[in-house]
């Protein structure tokens, strides 16, 4: 047998130890060489002069200019002592800097007696208790529209001339019977007020079961459909668990000498709130069981810091999911499940945290198709220092990232404590612009940094379409009238008011007056407002709330969502205002209703408020 | 560290001998204490706590830089303090500007037990020999110091707010506030002086940086003495003194500029305020650097840039700050130009330029640091910044161009994690980047990484409120700007 034919097992043993042993030995061999080859490297490497580079004078970053190329004059003028309204916010603030006199109060454009005019509600402030009554009533404050921007007060005697320390508002026809109700979050125990339908409302909180907690902080409040059975539900964030003898046991202070308002961090969380309405207007606390209330999993304690919310159809399928801001915690995004459960999915999403994966102190929000390409843009005001956030949804469903710093609108908006924010098409060219409220907190701010103010301009960022370098460019404030005036700048809202066709805008401030400006475009823009109604409540909620309407026009297509819950504590208007831009006719118009009933909607002609109803 | 044979828990096999040695913790360093409670069976304890003392002479520096007229952080500085004296007005108020730096040490002060160590700051001001004010003595009984000094410690706390006093590190949750000080950094520390209307002058403000291994309430933790009084031995890590003219009062003698230049202590006195926590005094440490600018050095255009990244003001600010560090003579250090530059361009959305800035940086060859040992390559947190910018460029793109960049952010983010394997910000990235890519295990793999290592907002805020509750005079200090008030001490020992 030749050894080429002998079996491995035939090899005798001595042989089997020396080839063993030589295999090693070639091992130990070689890993010697491998040493001895390291070491004369880094010998040589030693023995090298290091590598230098000459660069020169090293180019410093290119200055953020904005680009004036395209973008149309866009100002703004202050009508609202001239258009008759003269309220102002009062916020109890008497020197002891409590957290709940600087976070302000919301405002609402809806319509109060149905006859398509915007009126207007505004949020007021109560004194604390024990204090001084101011001279005058800080009652809440109702003024009608005629139609053409002028408003009359109307407060007294409507039911709302009630005080509240007051936060957001919530509009909807919560029983169907074709007007609007008012929710009103507050410090304290929440309120309902049933519309009569003559300009009057009924106090029917108890009957609502919508009063919360005696010891809630509610904030942002809205109307939605939350199970998809045509009524409309409610969503409450609540804030922090504040107590007034904490607040004023630490001593916050800016400067080292005053007092300032404390932050949100030194309170615990608190949940969200769900009621489902059982169609006429009697509301049932479903927190627990539709899943909404969100733990700390460290603390096994309420999560949440909530200061706003929106409704959007995240994932096409019918059902309204939520997103909610928190102040200093991770954003929430409520998946609907249907049939009125929820799974919070906000750090799984991308909207919990900011670009390096830590919260921010997130105030205002709002959430559109921003690019007409079908992709969701979520808006999120936050503090000053940080940037606005905006979320834009990915190519995978469910996912969302923070591209705020190459749209355009990240370092701007770093200047500023953004409150308020929401998107509209300023100047009808059928892009969605951005624009937010802003306002410090601390009137001492500005001892301590130069860049921040107490009282802040808004900001307005303009649409110049997803195929530029950045989809917003932020408008110079010179340029922006009566915009740029400086205020505390909390709520904001928007409507056409005057009934010219582009949406004229307010904003709430701390301790002080409203504005209310008229947008003064001069585009020449051609537009088309369409209002909803399906008082019969045949395709959903009688106010369409979560319908879309998609028109196409010149060879783009827009989708908005009729939906007033958007910005800080506040409400705008339900018609869709769509911009047409040059284009005078438009090719198609759908309306997708609530129940996701789709209907075409042939339009004859543009610059006017179409009012579109069920078919059949 | 030498090893010496002792059989203790400690002791192990360390070399040939076969002997299990322990390490010698006697080198120079600032553990007076040891030697000093141990110094009956020690012969050689004075010479070791001088030994301590000789070690830390020089490595902190304390600056009596100037002061701020009306008592308030936004008051006009007077300063620096020498060659100029200003004359004081009886009755007036003034802020005492104290500027506490690191000057010889590799990491920060005092790091180690920061928990225990007690470093503070003494200061003192008298008419005459009259005491007007002071903050930092020490008190009887039992020498504890004043617990509204100015501490350079890290007030660490539990998660229910407890101090870590007994060197309990197992419970470290979150730090209520930390004064500690980097290597080359500083820290400006404010006292309110209330001058008195009937003041004989002149007056003489002294400080000192006192150091001592245990605080009382630890060491009688560890003696299991409640009453002990807390007799070890203090170091002086550094002082300070001034002795200024009031009006209508005798003049005081010249005095020479102190042994550091003019813009070194004024950039120091910037750079503590602008490390200010929170919101912290940017408009101060703005004025500080435009000063160390007009003395022509590249520090201050550099340091600008600094205060406007913090500020927002990267639109234009920043831009032309660096722009003026780059041109000056000589000019900032390329490599923070790099950085800070890569910052501001990122946060304009011009991403481009950050990927490009950052690329250089860790690309090395700076001959301004032969010698020095930088690599930036090893920096994660460049690694993350290029990670970041990198997948912003990939978010605006589609098809393979999209994916060839998440890969490339990938890439950079993994080496981050490399170097720090808690880096939050790559976790957050690697999970996006995951995600975009369409791998879910690995996208759910740095979600679920993100979510242990990021710290807990809900735990952390309950945990600072109940502390901030608990302890008053820590509650006042965790504010980013205090300012300590000046008090007789009638009963303080006075060393």
């Amino acid at each position: 047998m030749s050894d080429e034919q002998r079996p491995v097992e035939e090899v005798p043993g001595d042989d089997r130890v020396i080839g063993q042993a030589l295999k090693w030995s070639a091992l130990v061999a070689l890993a010697l060489a491998l040493v001895a080859a390291i070491v004369w490297f880094a010998r040589r490497e030693k023995d090298v002069e290091p590598v230098v580079v000459d660069r020169g004078e090293i180019e410093a970053p290119a200055r953020l200019v904005p680009d004036a190329a395209t973008r149309p004059e866009l100002r703004f003028t202050d009508v609202t002592t001239a258009s008759g309204i003269d309220f102002v916010h009062f916020n109890g603030a008497r020197g002891g800097k409590l957290l709940p006199e600087t976070m302000g109060s919301g405002a609402a454009f809806f319509d109060l007696e149905g006859d398509g005019d915007a009126d207007l509600l505004l949020v007021n402030g109560a004194p604390w208790p024990g204090d001084p009554a101011p001279a005058t009533s800080p009652t809440l404050a109702l003024y009608r529209n005629d139609g053409s921007g002028r408003f009359e007060d109307v407060t007294r005697g409507s039911g709302l001339d009630v005080i509240l320390a007051g936060c957001g508002v919530a509009c909807g026809d919560v029983d169907g019977d074709g007007d609007v109700d008012l929710f009103l979050s507050n410090l304290g125990p929440n309120r309902f007020f049933r519309n009569d339908g003559n300009g009057r409302f009924t106090d029917a909180t108890a009957a609502s079961g919508l009063v919360g907690g005696e010891d809630d902080w509610s904030t942002g409040a809205g109307f939605f459909d939350a199970e998809g059975d045509g009524d409309l539900d409610l969503f409450v964030t609540n804030y922090v668990k504040w107590s007034k003898s904490i607040d004023e046991r630490l001593n916050f202070t800016l400067n080292g000498t005053d007092r300032a308002y404390g932050p949100p961090k030194l309170y615990e969380g608190t949940y969200c709130l769900l009621y489902r309405n059982d169609g006429t207007g009697r509301f049932t606390d479903v927190s627990e069981e539709a899943g909404i209330r969100v733990d700390n999993p460290a603390t096994g304690e309420a999560a949440g810091k909530g200061l706003a919310l929106t409704f959007v159809d995240v994932g096409r399928d019918g059902l309204m999911d939520v997103f909610v801001a928190n102040d200093t915690v991770g954003n929430f995004l409520f998946k609907n499940l249907g049939e009125g459960r929820f799974q919070e999915i906000g750090s799984r999403s991308g909207v919990a945290y900011d670009g390096s994966g830590m919260a921010t102190g997130a105030m205002g929000i709002d959430v559109a198709d921003h690019s007409n390409g079908g992709y969701l843009g979520l808006a999120i005001g936050n503090f000053a220092n940080e940037s606005s956030s905006l979320y834009v949804e990915q190519r995978n469903p469910w996912r969302f990232a923070d591209m705020a710093s190459s749209e355009g609108i990240g370092s701007p908006s770093r200047l500023r404590l953004s409150f308020g924010i929401f998107f509209f098409d300023v100047d009808l060219d059928g892009r969605l612009d951005l624009m937010q409220a802003n306002g410090h907190l601390e009137e001492e701010i500005n001892e301590v940094q130069p860049s921040q103010h107490y009282r802040q301009q808004a900001q307005l960022f303009w649409n110049r379409g997803s195929e530029a370098s950045s989809t917003f460019v932020m408008v110079p404030e010179e340029e922006l009238g009566d915009l740029a005036r400086t205020i505390v700048g909390r709520g904001a809202t928007c409507a056409d008011i005057d009934g010219d066709g582009d949406l004229d805008v307010l904003l709430t401030q701390v301790a002080g007056p409203p504005l209310l400006l008229r947008n003064d475009q001069e585009t020449g823009h051609h537009w088309l407002r369409v209002r909803l109604d399906d008082r019969k409540g045949t395709r959903g909620n009688a106010d369409a709330i979560g319908a879309w309407v998609e028109l196409s026009s010149g060879g783009v297509s827009q989708r908005r969502q009729v939906m007033p819950t958007r910005s800080y504590l506040s409400q705008v208007e339900l018609p869709v205002t769509f911009g047409l831009g040059a284009a005078t006719t438009v090719d198609s118009l759908v309306v997708t209703w609530p129940d996701g009933t789709k209907q075409e909607v042939s339009v004859d002609a543009v610059d006017h408020e179409l009012v579109v109803q069920p078919q059949g | 560290m030498e090893v010496s044979e002792a059989p203790n828990f400690g002791a192990r096999v360390r070399d040939d001998s076969g002997l299990v040695k322990t390490l010698d913790h006697q080198f120079p360093s600032a553990n007076t204490a040891i030697p000093y409670l141990l110094r009956d069976s020690l012969p050689d304890a004075d010479r070791a706590i001088e030994a301590h003392r000789e070690f830390n002479e020089g490595v902190m520096r304390v600056d009596l830089f100037g002061l701020r007229e009306g008592g308030r952080i936004d008051g006009e500085l007077i300063a620096p303090l020498r060659p100029e004296l200003p004359v004081l007005t009886p009755g007036e108020s003034y802020l005492v500007e104290a500027v506490i730096r690191t000057v010889k040490m590799g990491h920060l002060f005092t790091q180690g037990t920061a928990d225990s160590n007690e470093v503070w700051l003494e200061l003192t001001v008298r008419d005459g020999d009259r005491l007007l004010g002071s903050s930092g003595l020490l008190e009887e009984p039992g020498r504890s110091v004043d617990e509204h000094a100015h501490f350079v410690n890290s007030f660490v706390i539990d998660r229910d707010g407890n101090r870590i006093d007994r060197r309990n590190a197992q419970d470290i949750f979150v730090a209520l506030y930390n004064h500690q000080i980097p290597p080359g950094a500083a820290d400006v520390v404010h006292y309110r002086l209330d001058l008195p209307p009937d003041l004989a002058g002149p007056v003489t403000i002294e400080t000192r940086l006192r150091y001592r291994k245990f605080d009382t309430n630890y060491l009688r933790m560890f003696t299991d003495d409640p009453g002990r009084v807390n007799d070890l031995p203090i170091l002086e890590l550094a002082q300070d003194s001034v002795t200024l003219p009031v009006a209508g009062g005798p003049a005081v003698p010249e005095v020479s500029p102190r042994d550091v230049p003019e813009w070194e202590r004024t950039n120091d006195y910037g750079i503590g305020l602008l490390r200010k926590g929170g919101v912290g005094q940017l408009r101060q440490a703005q004025e500080a650097f435009e000063t160390v600018e007009a003395l022509g050095r590249p520090d201050g255009p550099l340091n600008l840039a600094r205060v406007y990244l913090k500020e927002g003001l990267v639109q234009q600010h920043a831009p032309e700050a660096l722009a003026r560090a780059a041109a000056s003579e000589p000019a900032a250090p390329p490599w923070s130009l790099l950085w800070f530059g890569a910052q501001v361009a990122a946060r304009n959305g011009d991403h481009v330029d950050a990927v490009a800035k950052l690329e250089d940086l860790i690309s090395g060859g700076f001959p301004e640091a032969v010698g020095r040992g930088f690599d930036f390559s090893k920096d994660y947190r460049v690694l993350a910044a290029l990670g970041n910018s990198t997948f912003q460029l990939g978010l605006r793109k589609r098809g393979e161009q999209r994916d060839a960049l998440m890969n490339e952010a990938r890439g950079w983010y993994e080496q981050a994690l490399e170097l720090d394997p808690e880096n939050l910000a790559a976790h957050w990235g690697l999970k996006q980047v995951h995600e975009d890519l369409g791998n879910e295990a690995d996208e759910q793999r740095h979600a679920a990484l993100h979510a242990r290592y990021k710290p807990d907002d809900n735990a952390r805020d309950r945990a600072v409120a109940q502390a901030r509750l608990r302890y008053p005079a820590a509650n006042r200090a965790a504010e980013a700007v205090v300012i300590y008030e000046l008090r007789d001490h009638r009963t303080a020992v006075g060393q």
